[in-house]
């Protein structure tokens, strides 16, 4: 792999063939070339390879939900906890190993009781030590690169002839600080050497934040139909509910994750409009989304994770089933779920009031997640409306133009040309004069509006409006903004 | 040895009428619709149609309200919204709009529902873009007793699937009337269909807007202005009853009614119970109860 610095073409990484022959990683390309012609090259790509390394990092949630970068070419796993699930730490290794060796990638793991010791136990170890945490003097035999300081402070390190980790370490505190120019290198060396004995703990940026509501199933044998997807799903939820019915919650998001056994992974999630555990519901709202799980060559593990765990208020409604199978929901949440999870965002809605005297605003769509108090709401708002003139009840998103003839100016319409047909007006009613909110910002140029509410001669009613005044500058126009019952 | 029969005579009423229930399900007739016509709750209010209905519209089923043009859907969902005004069932009302029927004939618009007779807090609307969608959707509601009622528009389904929404709609009792947009291209489960179209009050005889004491209306004594809604009803379909007689009517907001055109209002019988008018906070609590 090669890379096009300024300094001419270099060399970013070797594999084992090129490494036989000589190159090292930071030569230069011409350099290797005079040594071995036959070198075979590519371009490097950063973005692939920072990709490739975040699908693996995704990968390798399935021994533990603390998964960090590290570095360009190097994955962090806090397996706290977890081993056990996967027959101890060396049969964890092993798999990891595996795995990865499946896949074609070389692998070198190093397990330590610190952050920087199995890091640094992974770059310079023999590729699957394990570290008892009262074993970190194995580390001392270890160069000081291992420690993970920038080149200067390395440098300086082995001009001062430390050039083992035990040297740093047996060196007194005092005396090592006086060797460093300033305070800031000394700290850091002080740093890192707190950090591998676990004096100083070393914080972990995972790539997800841990979820504390995490269900974890791995399938002895890998799984290549969505039927066993499903049964899969059924076990984890089962277990969800287990747990969060202890805790008296409820979640308002379920994500499920799928490893399959080449490395890759897919995730399906759903939305609840309120928290819940309730198997068979989150099931049915799962069931239409089962198909998007790639099974590819085989799944093996599956990872459910509960989001916005909230309490749970109410009890759950129950869901009946009748005996032709089919189920009836005796509660309103399921049916609005199901249809929210299906549909594009915004397509399931409630009305709720605005007070506002312009028309189109004197309603809101909320969504109907939100509706437990628009009852309320309505009969505050119908207090208010006492007298008004009547109301459309269709009312069109956006005023459409018509063209109005009136028999006198400022009187009311007697015929009308709306969507290409020609209205001959026999009723109607009005001005209702609605000034615009003078205290909204941009509400200067619009103009006042008068509404009629007229009849054709067919019996169809509509909602018409002028919008200014024959003694304005510019002519007033005319809208159909709603229709009539 | 022999068997001693007791004949419970009550007993065995209710077995037939157990039986007579289990015949009805398996018929797929809705399930307010007993053999003999009674127990129907939902009547328009006007004698002749109720009538011609058999005592009133059933509960747990589709009925068709068709506008006699396209451009008359507005006024067939008016018709649809004056039936629903009088349904006594509790609980939301679910509107679903498939396609462009929002943007071309208005959304809905929660002021003029409640001046219907509608409680907006009780409306759950639903947009759809695709015909596909319209049927999911319509059957993920027909399955939940807990709604009153629902509506419809939109391209009419598959004999099918409208045989399928019939079924459903019986077993949970939900009444769906549905508006079809567009000319039908099959025939439908439905078992009414309606064809609506408007009329002008020049069409009817006599005009008593005027003299209606009880309006609080202040635009209702002007003559000029536009009346109550006027409706041309034609029942094309009626399972179970005569079809094709026709029925002009206006829907009376302050009885929340229908009732023949020109006839003067005081001279009528009040219905006994007007439903819905008033938005209580009862309603609130029930509206708490639903959403669980």
């Amino acid at each position: 792999m090669v890379a096009h610095e300024p300094r001419g073409i270099r060399i970013t990484a070797v594999n084992a063939a090129a490494g036989k022959v000589g190159a090292f990683v930071g030569q230069a390309l011409n350099d290797a070339r005079a040594a071995c012609p036959g070198l075979r090259t590519e371009d490097a790509d950063g973005e692939a390879d920072h990709a490739m390394l975040l699908k693996l990092a995704n990968a390798a949630m399935r021994y533990t939900p603390i998964v960090a970068l590290d570095g360009d070419a190097g994955l962090l796993l806090d397996i706290t906890g977890c081993a056990h699930l996967f027959g101890g730490e060396e049969s964890l290794m092993k798999d990891c190993q595996r795995r990865l060796a499946a896949i074609g990638f070389s692998v070198s793991l190093g397990l330590a009781p610190t952050p920087l010791a199995a890091r640094a136990l992974a770059r310079f170890g023999s590729g699957a030590d394990i570290l008892e945490d009262d074993a970190l003097h194995a580390l001392d035999a270890f160069p000081v690169e291992a420690l993970g300081l920038d080149g200067t402070r390395n440098l300086l390190l082995k001009r001062l002839g430390l050039k083992r980790i035990g040297d740093l370490k047996a060196l007194p505190r005092a005396a090592l600080e006086r060797r460093f120019r300033s305070k800031q290198e000394a700290f850091s060396v002080r740093l890192v050497l707190d950090r591998l004995s676990g004096n100083v703990a070393e914080a972990i940026k995972a790539i997800h934040p841990p979820e504390p509501y995490r269900f974890a199933l791995n399938l002895a044998e890998p799984l290549i139909d969505h039927i066993g997807v499903g049964v899969a799903l059924n076990q984890l939820l089962v277990s969800g509910h287990h747990r969060l019915e202890r805790d008296g919650l409820g979640a308002r998001a379920f994500h499920l994750t799928a490893f399959r056994a080449d490395g890759g992974t897919s995730a399906i999630h759903i939305k609840l409009s309120e928290p819940a555990r309730d198997v068979a519901r989150i099931a049915r709202l799962f069931a239409p989304h089962l198909p998007e799980i790639d099974c590819g060559h085989g799944v093996d593990a599956f990872v459910l994770a509960a989001r916005f765990v909230e309490p749970v208020t109410h009890m759950q409604s129950s869901i009946v089933s009748c005996e032709d199978g089919t189920h009836f929901c005796d509660g309103l949440a399921p049916l609005i779920d199901t249809l929210t999870n299906r549909l594009p965002a915004g397509s399931v809605f409630a009305l709720g009031p605005r007070h506002s005297h312009v028309p189109e605003r004197a309603q809101q769509r909320v969504s109907s997640a939100a509706s437990v108090n628009l009852a309320e709401d309505w009969a505050v708002w119908a207090e208010t409306q006492k007298g008004v003139a009547p109301r459309p009840f269709r009312l069109f998103e956006r005023a459409e133009p018509a063209e109005v003839m009136a028999s006198v100016p400022d009187g009311p319409p007697v015929r009308f040309v709306w969507r290409r047909v020609t209205h001959k007006i026999i009723r109607a009613t009005g001005p209702e004069r609605i000034a615009p909110e003078w205290w909204r910002a941009g509400s200067e140029g619009i103009a006042v509006r008068d509404y009629y509410a007229v009849e054709n001669e067919h019996g169809r009613r509509f909602w018409l409006y002028r919008a200014g005044a024959y003694d304005c500058l510019e002519p007033p126009r005319w809208f159909v903004h709603g229709v009539f019952a | 040895m022999s068997v001693q029969t007791h004949y419970n005579w009550q007993g065995s009423q209710e077995a037939i009428g157990l039986l007579r229930a289990r015949i009805a399900k398996i018929e797929g007739r809705p399930a307010g619709l007993s053999d003999d016509g009674q127990a129907k709750a939902w009547t328009c209010g006007l004698d002749g149609l109720d009538a011609a209905l058999g005592g009133g519209l059933g509960l747990g089923a589709l009925h068709e309200i068709a506008p006699a043009l396209p451009v008359d859907l507005p006024v067939a969902s008016a018709f649809a919204l004056g039936l629903l005004a009088r349904l006594k069932r509790r609980g939301p009302l679910f509107w679903c709009m498939s396609g462009m029927t929002g943007t071309e004939y208005g959304a809905p618009y929660a002021p003029g529902l409640a001046m219907l007779g509608i409680d907006p807090a009780r409306m759950i609307c639903v947009t759809v873009r695709h015909p596909k969608d319209l049927s999911f959707v319509l059957e993920e509601a027909a399955r939940h007793s807990s709604l009153a009622a629902i509506i419809a528009e939109g391209p009419l389904p598959s004999f099918t699937a409208s045989r399928r929404l019939a079924l459903l709609l019986a077993s949970s009792g939900v009444p769906m009337l549905f508006l079809p947009d567009g000319k039908a291209l099959q025939g439908s489960a439905a078992a009414t269909r309606f064809r609506v179209r408007p009329i002008t009050e020049s069409e009817t005889s006599f005009d008593s807007r005027s003299l209606d004491p009880r309006s609080l209306d202040p635009h209702s004594l002007d003559p000029r202005s536009p009346g109550p809604p006027a409706f041309h009803v034609t029942l094309a379909r009626n399972r179970g009853g005569r079809p094709g007689l026709s029925f002009e009517m206006v829907f009376d907001h302050a009885s929340i009614s229908f009732r023949p055109p020109g006839l003067a209002p005081f001279s009528r019988a009040q219905p006994d119970s007007v439903p819905n008018r008033q938005f209580s906070v009862e309603s609130a609590e029930q509206r708490r109860a639903w959403a669980s």
